[in-house]
């Protein structure tokens, strides 16, 4: 793992320079500019801004919320297992574009009982996803329900990402994926059909969700990482090690194919 | 060592036994005893023939009877000697008849020589003392028969000894001639033994005893001219200067005749260099002073006329200059001024009087003396009792006043400076003001404490001899006690502050103006009412909010003992509203014409638990006189002898300081235990790491004598001052946390100039924050943990009444729930099955298992009950996470593999366990969490853990509710 970093800015600049003598600024101009602004020379350890995302899953019982979220985090090669509360609170970290994506993943209870408290716990995030059993029809009206209730409850620009989970079963469907897209279309919501049994859709369920969360503002974050409290919790932070494990290798390759087209 | 030691003193031992007859002395010694014959038979001539008669001779005048003191005094010393020389004569004398032998030791002039010697100073001194006073004119002037009579067997007499022919001068020269003439023989014959001595002690001693001698000499000969030259002084000064000025113990040692100097131009006509006094004649008057507070300072700042040499002569209340044309003059003068001045200090003159020119130590420049000041000035006529140095009280010293003020402390450069306790008389009472605090310069400035004579009692800052910066004033006595804890400025309350009326039960927070309440303010009452008014000194003008104990809140405007009068809105707790005008006549009571809505809304919390003083007092903008203080401490580099007057004194109890008070000096036992601000600076650079840095800072922030541990404290007053007692509302509790918050910015903020001072005096640059964390982020992961303690029981407090209802409501629901069985709960919260401990529930033989309570999942219940014992947010965030983790290893026991507990499972298990908690004030403790935890946690694990418990509190409230309406449903049907 060790090897593999080569992110830090000193590698960067000595190829820089090496463009320089080689007076190709057109090139440069096009190519080493947007890779340091990725790079964020101030953060001295891995360059990239680390954007905290608080997710929150919402649908009935039984539906796969938390077995979505357990396949998410699970099914990767995370060395470092952040600590979680059971499969209730769980992390995951993740590349998007210039930024890394730190999703802050809240089960809630999806018992009618307890549907008055979700307020509590959708407040602040960035993102919901709401999620309901393709071979229930109840599920998806309660998954209307929760729409409504974030629409004129929830925070101001909450990503929606819509979950027809249990699609490995989709010989007993209740639910036409038709009528889950055109509800979604309806309402600007991302959704998938997905299994987390067999790991399908998984993956591009919380990258749909990260694709449509807005860059952060460069002015914002610049100083170090200062928390941007607002209505959500979008929180910029410096990415460790820890939570790199794992993105460097992507984003190296990235920087040396850049670093390729240069020469 | 003490071999050798002991041997030379065995062998003196020895020596005089072996020796006792040694004939070498015995020639010297016969010759000592006839001149002692000889000078015996002398002075019994002149006792019988001068000194008898002229006892007799007793004037009748004032100055007459004086003098003849003296004289009778002269006639002491001169038998003294006399019956020594007699005595010492005869017992030699008598050893001569009885044996042949002699030695050394027979020689009592040396063996006994300090005797001679002190026996004949005395005599000389006293002898000069006459002389100077006229003593033999006055004599001879005597009209009494005796006198007369006798003067012709006198006349003859004298003859023999002089040829003087004036009587007075005969008398002189017969009273010292002889013997100092007698002391010459003494040298004489030591000088002869010494030669008849072998090398060794005996000699060195004998030739240490002439030596003596011959000093003596000189001092006679120095006492004789001194009183001779003196005593010409008083013949050529007129009676004007002469009844002031002479003494018959002041000796002139200069005088500017003899050896011209001139005092700063046209100053003076004449400089006098007394033994003890320094004058300056001019004209008719003169100016004296004294030598103990004469400096010589040859380094003359101003530029002297080419030609002259001169210096400066510096005295307490003037500083003139000598100055003359002869180099070799100034020299002498200025050695002759030290010289003086030294033995002035010393209280006593050399012996002899005089070494050579340019010879002798310098005088002291540091000294301790009384005076009074004389001129016009804040000092005049005050006394003072102290150290001085260069003309200029300097070190520790009391200085009196006449009219009873009083002052014992620092003085540096003739001014009040560092620490003083002064007394102040009040003008009408027989009492005293008493400050105790800094100065600097000759003014009050710094930390100090006044107790005035009335009772009240000033603790604060001070500069320019008033109140300025933070300020507690308390009057302490029964009647009409209040406190006010605040800004100062110019001696009155200015700025932001909290005003105790202890009588009327009322606590006004707010701005002040010269004195009076004015601007916003907030008031409290005991009774838990508060209001929100724009003060103008000190009435209250335009409408204003009052939030009343029974949650109805009252806008508009009303009077000091809360009556509505004019237009106002009434909001009852119930929903109703009333708008009107209110009037008041006394006896009809309270009348309203308005409208009176009941559309029965409940109100809004916002308005229920309404926020006071967020906008008003910012809370940057309260206490600035505390941080101020520390500001300017580290900007002045933190130095050792300040850090008192900017951070208080570390012993605040009154014991302490009235024990300082009856000591009456300022010794304040600091000594033992102070914390040197150097070491403090060399720790806070050793410890930057962040675990030693933690540990460190909690040592500091304990102490009371480290700087920021002196903060904190002061801190801790400010927060008590409004917060506690009547200040617990909760309308305050936001002031109140964003107030703990930015303490502990703040204190960060201080503990890194403190570092970056620390690092600049060792020259190193202090190095940027690597970790990232913005100093915020540190002040609340680092400080506020530390601080917290101090002002949680009043913080707490807040947060509870805050969260009454709420609390209320939650622990009947909990009462509820407790009624219910372990398994019946669990039922009804839809914990599903497979996850009920029902292991746990072990059963004796009477009970049933659907019966028992409190045994399942008692580890987390127990866990959590934890909660309440800890200060530190961080703390019971870490409880919260121990709670889930006993509730998952619970349910992995049951169900005897891992299990990740969802949402679905978890709520109603830690449902179960809180209801089973059952910790009183869940609310407060769950928000004072959330407004204290770290912001970086927003988000993450700890805030959801702190969510599910606060939705665990939300719910039970709310079953509580629906049973309640439940209830009233059945009632009703």
């Amino acid at each position: 793992m060790k090897g593999m970093k080569q992110t830090n800015p000193g590698t960067t600049e000595s190829k820089l320079e090496t463009v320089h003598v080689t007076s190709m600024d057109s090139l440069i101009k096009i190519i080493m500019l947007p890779l340091q602004t990725a790079l964020k020379i101030d953060n001295p350890r891995t360059g990239l801004a680390k954007h905290k995302l608080k997710v929150c899953l919402l649908g009935d019982t039984g539906v796969g919320k938390s077995s979505i979220v357990c396949r998410f985090v699970q099914d990767h090669f995370d060395h470092n297992i952040s600590p979680t509360i059971g499969a209730s609170f769980m992390t995951k970290t993740v590349p998007c574009g210039n930024e890394l994506h730190k999703f802050l993943i809240w089960d809630t209870a999806g018992q009618e009982r307890f549907h008055s408290l979700a307020p509590m716990y959708y407040r602040g995030s960035a993102a919901a996803v709401i999620v309901y059993d393709i071979t229930k029809q109840d599920s998806f009206h309660t998954l209307k329900k929760w729409v409504k209730e974030l629409k004129e409850h929830g925070p101001e620009n909450i990503v929606m990402a819509i979950a027809g989970n249990k699609c490995d079963l989709s010989d007993i469907r209740e639910v036409p994926l038709k009528d889950a897209k055109e509800y979604a279309e309806s309402i600007g919501a991302i959704v998938v059909e997905t299994s987390a049994k067999n790991a399908v859709n998984i993956e591009e369920l919380f990258q749909g969700i990260s694709r449509q969360i807005p860059p952060l503002d460069p002015h914002e974050n610049g100083n170090n990482g200062a928390i941007k409290l607002g209505k959500q919790t979008s929180q910029t932070e410096l990415a460790t090690d820890a939570d790199l494990d794992g993105v460097d290798i992507v984003l190296s390759n990235q920087l040396s194919e850049l670093a390729l087209s240069c020469m | 060592m003490s071999k050798e030691e002991a041997a030379p003193g065995q062998w003196r031992r020895v020596g005089s036994q072996e020796k006792p007859k040694d004939m070498c002395t015995a020639e010297p010694t016969a010759s000592l005893l006839q001149v002692e014959e000889t000078f015996s038979a002398c002075l019994a001539r002149i006792d019988a023939l001068v000194l008898k008669p002229l006892l007799q001779a007793e004037p009748n005048d004032q100055k007459g009877k004086e003098i003849f003191k003296l004289f009778a005094f002269l006639n002491d010393r001169f038998q003294a000697l006399w019956n020594l020389t007699e005595e010492n004569y005869r017992i030699l004398k008598q050893k001569c008849s009885t044996s042949e032998a002699f030695c050394v030791q027979d020689f009592y002039i040396v063996w006994k020589g300090d005797l001679f010697l002190s026996l004949y100073i005395q005599y000389f001194v006293t002898f000069a003392n006459y002389v100077v006073v006229h003593g033999f004119e006055h004599a001879t002037k005597s009209k009494s028969e005796a006198w007369k009579h006798h003067k012709t067997v006198l006349k003859q007499f004298l003859t023999d000894f002089t040829s003087e022919t004036s009587i007075s001068l005969a008398l002189y020269t017969v009273l010292h001639k002889p013997i100092r003439d007698h002391i010459e023989q003494y040298i004489l014959l030591l000088t002869k033994l010494k030669e008849v001595l072998k090398e060794g002690s005996e000699k060195d001693v004998v030739t240490t005893a002439i030596k003596e001698y011959a000093k003596l000499e000189s001092f006679v000969s120095q006492v004789l001219d001194e009183a001779c030259f003196t005593e010409s002084l008083w013949k050529s000064l007129g009676y004007k200067f002469t009844d002031m000025l002479c003494v018959p113990e002041r000796r002139l040692l200069e005088d500017s005749k003899n050896l011209p100097i001139s005092a700063s131009t046209n100053r003076s006509d004449r400089v006098l260099l007394f033994d003890d006094v320094l004058v300056l004649i001019q004209g008719n008057s003169f100016q004296s002073f004294d030598l103990k507070l004469v400096w010589v300072d040859e380094n003359c700042k101003e530029k002297l006329a080419p030609g002259l040499y001169g210096f400066h002569v510096i005295t307490p209340e003037e500083t003139f200059l000598l100055s003359t044309k002869d180099p070799q003059m100034k020299a002498v003068w200025q050695w002759k001024l030290n010289q003086a001045v030294r033995q002035a200090l010393n209280g006593k003159r050399d012996f002899p009087l005089w070494g050579k020119t340019g010879e002798g130590t310098e005088p002291p420049s540091c000294r301790f003396f009384t005076y009074v000041f004389r001129l016009e000035g804040k000092f005049k006529s005050a006394t003072y009792e102290g150290e001085w140095h260069w003309g200029k009280p300097h070190g520790k010293g009391t200085l009196k006043w006449r009219n009873g003020r009083n002052h014992v402390g620092d003085f540096k450069d003739g001014l009040e400076h560092g620490f003083g306790i002064c007394l102040v008389p009040r003008r009408s009472e027989d009492r005293y003001d008493c400050y105790k605090c800094h100065w600097y310069e000759g003014k009050m400035r710094g930390y100090g404490i006044c107790e005035y004579g009335n009772d009240i009692v000033y603790k604060g800052y001070f500069r320019d001899n008033v109140r300025q910066g933070f300020g507690i004033l308390e009057n302490l006595s029964a009647d009409h006690s209040f406190k006010y804890t605040g800004q100062w400025e110019n001696d009155k309350k200015n700025g932001y502050g909290v005003w105790e009326d202890k009588d009327r039960g009322e606590r006004y927070i707010g701005t002040w103006l010269d004195d009076h309440k004015h601007g916003q303010g907030i008031v409290v009452t005991q009774s838990g009412v508060c209001y929100q008014r724009t003060f103008h000194a000190d009435k209250m003008v335009g409408s204003g909010i009052l939030l009343l104990e029974d949650d109805s809140v009252y806008e508009g405007n009303f009077t000091e003992d809360l009556t509505f009068v004019g237009k106002g809105k009434l909001s009852f707790a119930n929903g109703f509203t009333l708008e009107g005008t209110f009037t008041n006549k006394s006896g009809q009571g309270l009348q309203t014409y308005g409208i009176l809505n009941t559309s029965n809304e409940q109100l809004d919390d916002r308005i229920t638990k309404a926020q006071l003083g967020l906008e008003e007092f910012p809370v940057e903008k309260r206490w600035k006189g505390i941080y101020d203080q520390f500001l300017e401490f580290i900007h002045s580099g933190c130095k050792e002898e300040t850090e008192e007057s900017f951070m208080g004194f570390h012993i605040q109890t009154s014991k302490e300081l009235r024990k300082s008070q009856e000591y009456f000096f300022c010794q304040r036992g600091t000594e033992d235990v102070s914390w040197k601000t150097e070491d403090i600076l060399e720790e806070l650079v050793q410890n930057q790491g962040l675990e030693s840095l933690q540990s460190y800072l909690e040592k500091a922030l304990k102490s009371s004598l480290h700087p920021l541990g002196k903060l904190l404290k002061a801190l801790t007053i400010a927060f008590q001052a409004t917060y506690s007692g009547i200040g617990a509302n909760r309308h305050l509790l936001t002031m109140a946390q964003e107030e703990v918050k930015y303490y502990a910015k703040k204190i960060w903020d201080f503990y890194q100039g403190l570092l970056h001072l620390a690092l600049e005096q060792k020259g190193q640059l202090p190095t940027k924050c690597v970790d990232g964390d913005t100093s915020d982020q540190k002040a609340r992961s680092v400080v506020l943990p530390l601080i917290l303690p101090c002002f949680y029981p009043e913080l707490f407090m807040l947060y509870m009444l805050y969260h009454e209802r709420e609390d209320d409501l939650y622990c009947q629901g909990i009462v509820d729930l407790s009624l219910f069985p372990d398994i019946k709960l669990l039922e009804f919260l839809d914990v599903q099955k497979h996850l009920w401990p029902l292991k746990d529930l072990t059963l004796t033989t009477n009970q049933r298992r659907s019966l028992i309570k409190d045994k399942c999942f008692l580890s987390a219940t127990e866990c959590l009950q934890k909660l309440i014992t800890t200060v530190d947010p961080r703390e019971k965030l870490v409880i919260l996470q121990k709670t889930y983790e006993e509730i998952e290893s619970t349910v992995s026991r049951v169900v005897e593999k891992d299990y990740k507990l969802p949402m679905d499972d978890l709520l109603p298990l830690l449902m179960y366990v809180v209801s089973r908690a059952k910790i009183q004030h869940l609310g407060a403790e769950i928000h004072l969490i959330r407004d204290l935890m770290e912001p970086t946690n927003q988000g993450g694990l700890y805030d959801f853990l702190l969510t599910a418990l606060e939705s665990c509190y939300e719910h039970i409230q709310r079953m509580r509710l629906h049973q309640r309406e439940n209830c009233h449903v059945n009632h009703r049907s």
